[in-house]
Formats: C-alpha cells, structure tokens, sequence
C-alpha cells in the first residue's frame, strides 16, 4: 500500500482515538468550559505520547527522564484504551445491545489504539519502508 | 644254656648261686643303665662271668661269646630301631622339607605378586596423580575462559548497547532529514487540519449532549 495514504488512514484513525480521549476525559471531569479545554489539551499530550511510541520506545538509554517516559507512555495506552472503550460505546455504539456491542468496543478500541503506534512506526522507523 | 635277655636280671639258671648271680647281674644293670664308672663295671661283668663259668662249668670264653653275641644282637635290634625311626624321620624330615621348599616358593611367589600389585598400583597412582593434574589444569583453563567469556560477555552488552544507540541516533537523524521534504509537510498538515477537525466534531458532539 502507498505509504501516504497508510499515513493518511493511519492519520484519520488516530485523530478519532483523541476525540474519543476528549470524550472520555471530559466525561471523567464533568461538564465545563475549563474541563473542556483540559480535556482536550489533555487528549492532545496523549495523542503526542502515542505518536511518538517508536522513539520512546527505542531510545536505549537508561537515565530517568527516558525510562520515566517509558513508564507514562505505558499508562498513557491504559488511559487511551480505556478512553477509547468509552468513546467508541457511546458514540459510536449506541443503538447496539448486550455483549455483541461490548465484542465490538473492544475490537474497535483495540484498532483506534493501534493506530498511532503504528502511524509512529511509519513516521519514525526507517526500516518499515 | 644261660640266655641273658636285654636286661641282666632275667636269668633262666636255676643253680645253687642264683641269688649272688642276680645281685651281680642287678647291680651291673644299674651301673650299665647309669652309664658310669666303667672299671666298677667291667669287675662286676667279670665277676659275674667268672661266677656264671664257675656255676655252669663252661669256659669264661665261651660265656663271654655268648654275651658278646646277646649283646650284638641287643644292640643290633636297638640300633635297627634308631635306623628304622631314622629312616622315619629322614622321610619325615624331607616331606617337611620339600613342603618347606613348597611353602618358600609360594611365599617367594607371593612375594612377586605382592610386589607386581605394588608396582601396578603404584603406576594406577601415579596416573591417577596426573590426570588430577591435567584436570586441575582444566579446571584452571575452564576458569579463564569462563574470565574471558564474562569480559566478552560485558563488552557484547556494551558494544549492543552502543548499537542500539546508533540505530536510535540513525533513526533520528533520518526523522529529521525526512522532515525536509514536501510529503512529510503535507502528512503533517493533514494531521493538524484532521486533528482540527476532530476538535470541532468532538466539540459539536459534546456540547449538543
């Protein structure tokens, strides 16, 4: 596949996994302008951790500041796994019943997720080309 | 006839001086038996002969003769006993001897077989001694290598670790080259424009909640 348009789809996928991260955040805060905009700067800081999966990831050093990050970015795909298990149940979900709807949130929450790693993998490492 | 037994005082004479020639003939036993006072002896020996011619009649020759001849054959009898127990003993002592050679040579063989197990034990120690050696000297080798593999070992983690920085620097770098060019600023943009987007929708969705 064209790498471009894989970035692209990979793009438009992962910007679904931060309105769903919006979503659930602000569901978590409650409602107001001040949550609102936390929510989002908040989606949007997650968003950049998981974009930038492949050099934290990669980076061999073991000083704190790597290894600290390493550490927020595993919370960070928890949070967003969470988030996008929300976001996708009622936004997308919606009319959808019983453990059929739960099935596919998870299916959905697992792809939205995987998409920045893998938007990550194509931006930063050389050898996926 | 007289017939003098092995021993004097047996006398088969009856005569008128049996008494005296019993008591000549006892004590000459007793002097014969105590084997002493030879002189003493041959008086009473030719007391008794000069009492015996004298009592028989018969010429103290002839009496000698006889008793030189009971005493041959007394004699003889006792020396035929001593050469018959000789005879005995000699066998006996050859048996013995040749069972003494017998007993000498498996002791002598012994003796070599004791002394050939020494030798192959003592060779079976001394090759025992050197393969403790040669393992020890294993052992010694085994531990260098074992040195060695550990600074090895160090230096391969180093040396990956090393790698692995130069992967992520290389990767990096080639990030930053890629920046540079048309399609990384139009990727980037249709993110931010998406992104944007999502924003609006996000916020379209929350506020008609």
């Amino acid at each position: 596949m064209n790498r471009s348009l894989l970035i692209i789809l990979l793009g438009v996928v992962t910007i679904w996994d931060t309105v769903t991260t919006v979503y659930g955040t602000y569901t978590i805060f409650g409602e107001g302008t001040i949550q609102l905009v936390v929510s989002i700067g908040f989606a949007l800081l997650l968003a950049g951790f998981l974009i930038r999966t492949i050099p934290i990831i990669k980076n061999p050093s073991e000083e704190l500041i790597p290894v600290g990050t390493k550490v927020l970015w595993f919370l960070a795909i928890l949070y967003d796994l969470f988030t996008s298990f929300t976001g996708n149940m009622d936004l997308i979900l919606g009319n959808a019943t019983g453990t059929q709807k739960v099935v596919l949130a998870i299916g959905l929450t697992l792809f939205v997720c995987s998409a920045p790693i893998g938007l990550s993998k194509l931006f930063f490492d050389p050898d996926s080309e | 006839m007289i017939k003098l037994a092995v021993s004097f005082p047996i006398l088969e004479y009856k005569g008128s001086n049996v008494a005296d020639i019993n008591k000549l003939a006892t004590s000459l036993t007793t002097l014969m038996r105590k084997k002493i006072n030879r002189f003493k002896m041959k008086k009473r020996l030719d007391s008794l002969i000069s009492l015996i011619s004298k009592e028989t009649k018969t010429d103290k020759s002839i009496i000698y003769h006889f008793i030189i001849t009971d005493l041959k054959g007394i004699y003889q009898d006792k020396i035929d006993i001593h050469k018959t127990k000789l005879k005995t003993l000699k066998n006996e002592f050859e048996q013995l001897n040749s069972l003494e050679k017998k007993y000498a040579n498996e002791i002598t063989q012994l003796v070599n077989d004791n002394e050939k197990i020494r030798n192959e034990s003592n060779r079976k120690l001394n090759e025992i001694e050197s393969k403790k050696n040669e393992l020890t000297n294993i052992n010694e080798k085994l531990k260098e290598i074992s040195q060695k593999l550990s600074e090895v070992k160090k230096e391969n983690e180093l040396a990956e670790k090393d790698y692995k920085k130069k992967e992520y620097d290389f990767m990096m770098s080639k990030h930053k080259s890629q920046k540079k060019t048309s399609k990384y600023k139009f990727n980037s943009l249709f993110l931010i424009a998406c992104t944007i987007i999502g924003i609006i929708i996000v916020l379209i969705i929350i506020l008609n909640k």
